[in-house]
């Protein structure tokens, strides 16, 4: 399976079922989302609230609350190390547990999940303002990170997060250290969050909506930052967003997500350029673009649908354009499948049913951060 | 499966139900709880004999054959109260039993029945003041009655068998179920008449309570500015006092009345009530159906009463409940300082007794007081717990909808 | 902070009245007024005017003669440690004395109207009442006393309400020196007891707070009563939170299992399960000569613990088990009662506590940074589950109080609850008063106590 000439995802999440118990029975928040992240890409995924963005980021880290979360099937497999080094040791046989061989992730226990949480994939949450331990000061919990992961002494880890947050634009970031999460604002917290995810360098980044919560001219500040960080490190980057525009701008690769699936997948400008599904399209045509007034924003009619009772067939038919009533739409749920080269779409209006292949999408481009 | 353009298939609204009101919904969900269940068995068992005791436990025969003719001691002993909570148990009953009158309808009939029935009965009931219990066992002993039918427990609370052999402190035997006293009346007896007190002041001082505390809280918290000023330093006040320094002051003082406690207990356990609803109503204010109703220019009475007094209380239930537990447990407490009632027997003054002169203790004079002291103080705590576990989900639904 | 506690400090001084003042005027408007008791066991021994006599002198120590709120006034004044003095406080150095009563002796007519020791306490207490010097005080007194008439008049000035059959006594005498005589009594009786708050004095004074019915002033009775209690509850306070502490978090991480669900139930019992009840069965079944006699029955010590050494120690009798020990062993039972019911609503809270804290976002958080379980529960959610704790610290103190007055008086411990409740037996005033005032204080002081201690597990909470 693994071509030498081509270089390996560093995660590649297949099949990924995630579930939870609830009240009202068992919801499937997540119900075979198939994705890769190549060393140095920035995925982009975006969809509307509810569609399982959160819940896939978290659950490469097993950090589903379990219960009421259950894994229902699928697997993440995780390679960190780059097959262009990997291919020759691996050549030569000595080491028996190859390190180009991936691992799957869900199937690692709570000890081993420790090792590679922060340390080789870091996560950002959505929410800067809960999401710091109010009792103690910044400083107590990057240092958290840093002596948890790395082997140094105390003083040397508070010069890590010194430079952790002068890295992420704080000014003063010394005597930052000794403040309380309280004392700072949604955007200054944003960026602790992302000093504290980066002091350890991970390979690795699940960002997960890190602008939402913080007005536009900090967006814009926290996302370049990240390109700078990115371009300095070479790590790859899971962008989770509502904002067309944030992907555009930063994202090489799109995956669009409906209802616990992964609807439509390519390169940013692929995407961009051809929608092909008709969510994609729908959302596109509700996003206003600056200087035209030509037509009016469209919405997509109805409401995402509730996840403990989803439509049969195409999740998405009870609110598609394209959809004529056709059986096939209401019986059979499409899969991903590869409509042009690097551009999947699970839609059975495109191309007709029999072309193009059901494959799981994998893009290597890595584009933007050269630009 | 379904056709295509048929508008089943879309998404349809949830059928609409007949919405429940939310008291209710936690009334409902609150009786499904085993806690709740047993808890409530036993204060149906307490209230039981609460009414029932004057015939559970008397030392007038129910019926005997005298010179005189068939007639009943019993009955002609009950006092008042006796025949006012028997008459009110009765209409109850059979008010419940028309389920399609409206609640409240039924409530204003019992009530006015009530009124009606309490004047009739003090003034026509007048029970004889002396009463000579001996008498009985003495005409049964002397042949001058020829039978006579005895309740279950054929002892009066305070029939003190003064005419036999010392019948002190005498250990539970078939004749005395659960021993007698240091003045040798029967515990049984006691034990099923003190569950009237136990009862009447957990509810009436708690009730009197609510009620301070709920309109005092509802006016700081409605009209805020200088009134909720005024009532919070009072709140202040009355939470820094050692509740329990002012209850033994007041007892001291104020004489040993069963009705005077129950005032008592109500006015010292206010400030809880009163904080919650004051939280409670600043909170309502300030939403949208409240204001309307102001600004549709409903009385200030209306206002309150019927807009945002429903929509307060329902977690004021939870605090009654574990209040009800409270003025129990503070009543026998008072009482078991040798505080409490002397005439009328109470739980917590029997348990004070156990221990006689000189350190010597009378087991059953512990075990069976203080134990329906813990049971009673358990099940309504059992109720509470169960009243809050279902209020929550209850308030996370509402607060979703 | 401190410019905080010193606000909150000074603010205790209206609750502090208001607190009082309540309790006093229950007090005052109670039918049958105070001390009843007292008086009328004095009253049993003696009759008429004995009786009617020393009830007066209850009236007049007390001033209840004057209006309720007139009362309060006075009991403020000698609290506050800020007021004016009361004639009752004012003393005099031995020369003073020794002086005044040299000028008794030199006099020519008082040596023949009472013995030395009468006119010593007439005169001290008139020097007293008019806030003036021994030695003048003797002129006074020798005016009033020489000229029978003025000394009426002066005696009717003072108590408006002295009943004719007393200035009768003094008018109805033979001789003039008899009439002087019973003047001299008269005058003793009236002024014995009178207090008067001297508006010329202001002072800063120890706060005083009055005379028990049984004589012994009630500032020295709670020196020792309210160090026995505040000794219980700092004993039971630590052992209720950290069985709280341990049991929540247990149950909040086997949450659903037996564990929980039993622990809750038992809770609820514990909880329920009346501390009379508790007290009775113990010092019953444990302490008692029928059963076991495994503790003792009652106090805080035995009688010989004050010549104990102060550890235990293996000396040539054998065993000794010392002053702490015999303590400790004094104090098994009531801490017990005290401690049982206490730690069920901490558990509970702290399980809920731990729980909402582990399902919270900053959790997620900490987990994102590969921290282990353990470290997770104990170094982030053990420190924020404990806030709620705090807060309710303030209200668990008046719950143990309660527990304390049971306790003491099942173990008759001389606490403050027993010199309570046999203070409301006796309607003992001041002593009541003065465990109100002490009761009050220390809730407040837990309430700030409670304050300081949450801004400082709290960061996000600060009173600048
Ligand atoms: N802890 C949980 N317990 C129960 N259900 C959950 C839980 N977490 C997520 N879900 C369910 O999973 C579904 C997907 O949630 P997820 O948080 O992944 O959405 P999202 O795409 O991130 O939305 P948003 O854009 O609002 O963040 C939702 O329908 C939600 O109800
Ligand atoms: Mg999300």
């Amino acid at each position: 399976m693994t071509q030498h000439d081509k270089p390996q995802p560093l995660l590649r999440v297949e099949n990924l079922a995630v579930s939870f118990d609830g009240p009202a029975g068992r919801v499937r928040a997540v119900n075979g989302v198939n994705l890769s992240i190549y060393p140095g890409q920035t995925l982009g995924v975006v969809g509307e609230s509810g569609c399982g963005k959160s819940v896939s980021a978290l659950s490469t880290l097993q950090l589903v609350p379990t219960p009421p979360g259950r894994f229902e099937s699928g697997s993440i497999w995780w390679n960190p190390t780059p097959s262009s080094e990997t291919g020759s040791s691996s050549e030569t046989g000595s080491d028996p547990v190859s390190l180009s061989q991936p691992v799957d992730l869900l199937k690692y226990s709570e000890k081993q999940m420790q090792k590679i949480r922060g340390n080789d994939i870091a996560m950002i949450f959505q929410e800067p303002m809960t999401s710091l331990n109010p009792v103690y000061t910044v400083g107590e919990q990057i240092l958290e990170a840093i002596l948890l992961h790395q082997k140094v002494s105390r003083s040397e880890a508070v010069d890590i997060a010194v430079q952790a947050l002068a890295d992420v634009g704080i000014a003063d970031a010394a005597s930052r250290l000794r403040v309380y999460p309280h004392q700072m604002s949604g955007g200054m917290r944003q960026r602790v969050m992302i000093a504290m995810a980066l002091a350890c360098q991970p390979k690795l980044l699940l960002a997960d909506e890190p602008t939402t919560a913080l007005d536009v001219t900090i967006q814009a500040q926290i996302l370049e930052l990240l390109r700078k960080l990115q371009a300095e490190r070479g790590m790859s980057i899971m962008l989770i967003t509502h904002d067309l525009g944030v992907v555009a701008e930063n994202a090489d690769v799109v995956a669009v997500m409906y209802a616990g699936r992964v609807v439509e997948y390519g390169s940013v400008h692929d995407v961009f350029e051809n929608p092909l599904h008709p969510y994609t399209q729908g959302l596109f045509d509700s996003m206003p673009i600056l200087g035209s007034s030509k037509h009016r924003l469209r919405t997509i009619e109805g409401n995402v649908p509730n996840p403990a009772d989803l439509p049969s067939g195409c999740p998405f038919h009870p609110r598609c354009r394209s959809f004529q009533g056709d059986e096939h739409c209401t019986a059979n749920d499409p899969p991903l499948r590869e409509i042009t080269p690097g551009h999947w779409a699970s839609c059975w209006h495109v191309d007709g049913h029999e072309q193009g292949k059901a494959t799981r999408p994998d893009v290597d481009v890595v584009t933007q951060i050269h630009a | 499966m379904t056709a295509v353009n048929d508008p089943q298939s879309l998404p349809q609204p949830l059928p609409a139900k007949r919405p429940r009101s939310f008291l209710a919904g936690v009334l409902l969900d609150m009786t499904g709880r085993w806690g709740a269940r047993i808890g409530l068995a036993w204060i149906g068992l307490v209230a039981f004999m609460a009414i029932f005791g004057p015939l559970l436990a008397s030392s007038h025969p129910i019926l005997w054959k005298t010179a005189d003719g068939v007639s009943s001691p019993m009955l002609k002993h009950l006092t008042a109260a006796d025949v006012i909570i028997l008459a009110m148990t009765l209409v109850a009953a059979i008010l419940l039993c028309f389920k399609r009158t409206h609640f409240g309808k039924r409530v204003l009939i019992f009530l006015g029945i009530g009124v009606v029935v309490s004047i009739m009965t003090l003034i026509l009931i007048k029970p004889p003041q002396a009463i000579v219990y001996s008498q009985y066992r003495e005409a049964l002993a002397a042949d001058e009655a020829q039978w006579a039918v005895m309740t279950i427990v054929p002892y009066s609370p305070t029939d003190r068998f003064r005419e036999l052999e010392e019948t002190r402190f005498l250990s539970p035997s078939g004749k005395h179920w659960m021993g007698t006293t240091g003045d040798g009346e029967d515990l049984c007896s006691r034990m099923i008449h003190a569950c009237r007190i136990a009862l009447a002041v957990g509810f009436l001082s708690t009730g009197i309570a609510i009620c301070i505390g709920v309109i005092i809280g509802g006016l700081m918290g409605y009209f805020s500015g200088w009134v909720d000023l005024l009532g919070m330093r009072l709140v202040e006040v009355f939470s820094a006092i050692p509740t329990i320094f002012l209850l033994i002051t007041f007892v001291a003082f104020y004489g040993r009345n069963l009705y005077l406690m129950m005032i008592i207990l109500g006015l010292t356990g206010w400030v809880g009530y009163a904080v919650f609803t004051r939280a409670e109503f600043l909170k309502l204010r300030e939403q949208d159906f409240v204001q309307a109703a102001i600004a549709c220019g409903l009385p200030l009475r209306s206002v309150l009463f019927k807009h945002m007094l429903p929509n307060g209380v329902t977690p004021v239930l939870v605090s009654a409940s574990f209040g009800v537990a409270g003025a129990i447990l503070t009543e026998s407490t008072l009482s078991f300082l040798g505080l409490g009632l002397v005439e009328e027997p109470s739980w917590g003054q029997m348990l004070n007794q156990a221990r006689g002169q000189g350190g010597v203790f009378t087991w059953w004079m512990a075990i069976y007081p203080g134990f329906a002291i813990f049971f009673t103080v358990f099940a309504y705590n059992l109720v509470g717990e169960a009243l809050r576990d279902a209020i929550d989900p209850q308030l996370k639904k509402a607060a979703q909808l | 902070m401190l410019t905080y506690i010193i606000r909150r400090l000074l603010l205790m001084i209206p609750t502090l009245i208001g607190v009082t003042a309540v309790v006093f005027f229950v007090m005052a408007f109670a039918p049958g007024g105070f001390g009843g008791n007292v008086l009328n066991e004095q009253g049993a021994q003696t009759e008429g005017d004995e009786a009617r006599r020393i009830r007066e002198y209850f009236e007049r120590r007390y001033g209840l003669d004057q209006p309720a709120i007139v009362q309060y006034g006075r009991w403020v004044n000698q609290v506050s440690p800020v007021g004016f003095l009361n004639t009752s406080q004012l003393t005099f150095t031995d020369e003073q004395m020794q002086a005044m009563s040299d000028v008794i002796a030199a006099d020519d007519l008082l040596p023949k109207l009472g013995t030395p020791r009468a006119l010593d306490d007439l005169v001290l207490n008139m020097a007293k009442y008019k806030d003036i010097e021994p030695t003048d005080a003797v002129s006074v007194v020798r005016e009033l006393l020489v000229d029978v008439d003025a000394g009426l008049a002066w005696i009717k000035q003072l108590s408006p309400n002295i009943l004719e059959r007393d200035l009768n006594r003094v008018t109805k005498a033979e001789t003039k020196l008899n009439q002087q005589r019973e003047l001299r009594s008269l005058l003793q009786s009236q002024l014995a007891g009178r207090q008067r708050i001297l508006f010329s004095r202001p002072a800063i004074k120890w706060p005083d707070l009055g005379q028990s019915l049984r004589g012994r002033k009630v500032t020295q009775m709670l020196a020792q009563a309210v160090p026995v209690t505040v000794l219980l509850n700092v004993i039971t306070i630590p052992i209720i939170y950290c069985i709280a502490i341990l049991t929540g978090i247990y149950a909040a991480r086997h949450r659903g299992k037996w564990f929980d669900i039993a622990s809750g139930f038992t809770m609820i019992a514990l909880w329920s399960f009346p501390v009379i009840l508790a007290g009775v069965l113990l010092i019953s079944y444990l302490a008692n000569k029928q059963y076991l006699w495994w503790f003792p029955t009652a106090g805080l010590h035995s009688l010989e613990a004050d010549s104990m050494r102060f550890l235990p120690a293996f000396t040539g009798n054998g065993f000794e088990r010392g002053y702490l020990l015999d303590t400790i062993w004094h104090l098994v039972l009531p801490v017990f009662c005290l401690t049982y019911g206490g730690f069920a609503v901490l558990s509970k809270l702290m399980r809920g506590s731990v729980l909402d804290n582990i399902r919270s976002d900053y959790v997620r958080t900490v987990r994102a940074k590969g921290v282990s379980e353990h470290d997770v529960l104990f170094r982030h959610v053990f420190r924020n589950s404990l806030l709620p704790l705090i807060t309710v610290a303030a209200s668990i103190i008046p719950a143990l109080f309660v527990g304390s007055v049971i306790v003491e008086n099942i173990f008759s411990i001389p606490g403050m609850g027993k010199l309570g409740v046999e203070a409301a037996f006796m309607k003992d005033r001041e002593l009541l008063m003065g465990t109100t005032l002490i009761g009050g204080l220390i809730g407040l002081a837990s309430e700030i106590m409670r304050d300081v201690l949450y801004a400082m597990a709290d960061p996000r909470v600060s009173y600048e």
